[in-house]
């Protein structure tokens, strides 16, 4: 940032920098947007003030403080969102391997609820399934607490638990899809078992990526 | 004014500052330079996360807006910001009356 011809050089090298140092995204894009469009504002009012162009855009990129600085505290922000999306990912998925698996047991030959008389080989998955179903509920409740009272890391970390208990349901989910000849119908279950898995893989998707944001940004806010 | 002296009045003077309507942030931060004579003159780096983060709180809301052939992100009050206005705004006066009462009484 040492050029100073006031040929906008200063500000394309401010906003590059504060691109840098913040997370991919819609919400840099739409930071840079705003900067960019204030920063104009700024060095237009300072050369309508009688300063040449070159003092215009020094003071204007002086008035936002250091890049590193400005996406520090804007990444804060940004992991808050981070963790309530988390948050909201693993309570959607979660509602939709739910969903999923009520669809399967209307399909299945052998009733999956609890009291069934089941045969052998579907007792432990689907064991694993109900306590799997029990944790990311309650990982997912802690995870929209969490977020609700800003504490993002912790958020984010209930939300990966949570994703990991879909993900254990998941697996069990296949291990009974897999039983086919205590089903009614083979092809709908298999359906079923790959919308899930699909839905599973998306959430760690998502959540993994919030996950990247909330750890890359301070732990705590300042404004 | 001093940085510190600002610090918990941030949210209330953003709030109030669009109140009469919706603004960009350049227009916000220049409102309160006008309307406090000079005295809150707050810097970008403080504003902006603010702004985000009341806007994130659901306090405000926020849409593009295109003015003179420049494109902008102007901020509004929403229900929930006008009712944390009015809210703050009666903080303010307690505590404004009680200093008041106390250092000049």
């Amino acid at each position: 940032m040492s050029s100073a011809s006031g040929d906008g050089r200063l500000i394309a090298a401010y906003l590059a920098e504060l691109r840098r140092d913040l997370p991919m995204g819609a919400a840099r894009r739409r930071i840079l947007a705003e900067v960019g469009a204030h920063l104009e504002d700024g060095v237009q009012a300072a050369r309508d003030s009688g300063l040449p162009a070159p003092d215009a855009e020094r003071r204007a990129v002086e008035r936002f403080g250091s890049p590193a600085e400005l996406a520090r505290r804007l990444a804060a922000d940004l992991a808050s969102e981070g963790a309530r999306a988390a948050a909201a990912v693993s309570a959607l998925a979660l509602a939709g391997v739910v969903a999923l698996w009520i669809l399967m047991g209307s399909v299945a030959r052998t009733s999956p609820w609890p009291g069934a008389q089941l045969p052998e080989e579907l007792r432990l998955p689907l064991l694993v399934t109900w306590v799997a179903f029990a944790a990311a509920l309650a990982a997912t409740g802690l995870a929209v607490a969490l977020s609700r009272a800003a504490r993002p890391r912790g958020a984010v970390a209930a939300s990966v638990l949570a994703v990991v208990a879909i993900g254990t349901s998941t697996a069990a989910c296949v291990l009974v899809a897999l039983n086919g000849e205590y089903l009614r119908s083979e092809g709908a279950v298999a359906a079923i078992a790959g919308v899930r898995v699909a839905v599973t893989l998306g959430a760690a998707l998502l959540v993994a990526r919030a996950a990247v944001r909330v750890v890359r940004a301070p732990s705590r806010r300042e404004c | 004014v001093r940085g510190e002296a600002l610090k918990g009045h941030l949210d209330l003077l953003l709030l109030a500052a669009v109140r009469s309507g919706p603004a960009h942030g350049y227009a916000i931060i220049e409102s309160l330079r006008e309307r406090s004579a000079g005295a809150f003159d707050l810097p970008e780096g403080t504003v902006y996360p603010a702004l985000h983060r009341l806007e994130r709180a659901g306090l405000l809301s926020s849409r593009w807006s295109v003015e003179s052939g420049r494109r902008r992100r102007v901020y509004a009050l929403t229900r929930s910001g006008r009712v944390a206005l009015e809210r703050h705004q009666e903080d303010w006066r307690r505590f404004a009356e009680g200093v008041s009462a106390v250092v000049e009484g």
